[in-house]
């Protein structure tokens, strides 16, 4: 464990004294050309980014819409009849049949 | 842009992930550098505003890179094989060819880590930089830059132990 260590520490010693293995160069001509033309063209710029706040809008108010269904789903009485509604509904079945 | 250029590509040079070109990674800088200019907002130099979006797109690109293999003795080089059995025997590897042999050892290794944890030694242990200027390129706590520096100083431990003639047997 100590001797991983030092072999690290060592390994880390003699590899910063390596030179530099490429020299810093300036800004190529044609890169600077092809950064600004890129720029230009908007190609950096995120495509939904006009849309976003529109997108989010929407979101926000489909989630609400749902929301509130949910809402109005659970508080409003079902279809399902109770014990006594049917029974009257037969009855009422049977007055008016033949 | 001519100002800038040299610090981009030092940034860039040192994290380039593997089979990237150093041009196409510099050009990303710069386009992310135009394209949120008027975020910057002038409270720090624009060299250190600069160099957090270069860290931050050298540490993106470094996800996106599939993973390496795990190295082994027989992938190593002439040169790296005698440095991996230099350290072992406690001989000097100060000279010249094997000191690019050891820094080339090191890159090796260091590409099987994580990107942060890749990013972190580099600076700590071979640009030699503080723990306050790492916390300053990438907005790191001072206690996380600490953190993973030590684990990520274990991991490379155990891949050049296990690149040891010894361990290969």
């Amino acid at each position: 464990m100590k001797n991983d260590e030092t072999h690290l520490s060592r390994l880390f010693k003699a590899a910063r004294r390596a030179p530099p293995a490429l020299e810093p160069s300036d800004l190529p001509a044609h890169m600077e050309t092809r950064i600004l033309a890129q720029w230009r063209s908007g190609a950096g710029e995120p495509r939904i980014g006009n849309f976003a706040p529109v997108l989010r809008w929407a979101l926000m108010g489909a989630a609400a819409v749902m929301l509130v269904s949910i809402a109005w789903a659970s508080s409003s009485p079902g279809d399902e009849q109770t014990t006594d509604e049917i029974v009257a509904n037969y009855e009422l079945r049977e007055e008016l049949m033949p | 842009m001519d100002r800038l250029f040299p610090l981009v590509q030092k940034i860039v040079r040192s994290h380039l992930p593997w089979r990237t070109s150093e041009e196409d990674l510099v050009q990303t800088v710069f386009m992310k550098v135009f394209t949120h200019l008027d975020q910057y907002e002038g409270r720090v130099p624009v060299e250190h505003w600069v160099s957090r979006i270069a860290v931050n797109t050298c540490l993106s690109a470094l996800k996106a890179e599939k993973a390496r293999p795990e190295l082994r003795w027989a992938d190593l080089s002439e040169e790296g094989q005698a440095v991996v059995e230099r350290l072992v025997s406690g001989t000097e590897t100060d000279g010249g060819t094997r000191a690019i042999a050891a820094r080339d050892l090191v890159q090796e290794l260091l590409a099987r880590l994580k990107p942060a944890d890749r990013l972190v030694l580099t600076w700590l242990h071979l640009e030699e930089r503080s723990v306050a200027e790492v916390k300053a390129l990438t907005g790191w706590s001072e206690a996380l830059v600490k953190v993973r520096a030590f684990r990520a100083r274990r991991k490379l431990r155990k891949l050049l132990s296990k690149l040891e003639p010894d361990h290969e047997k």
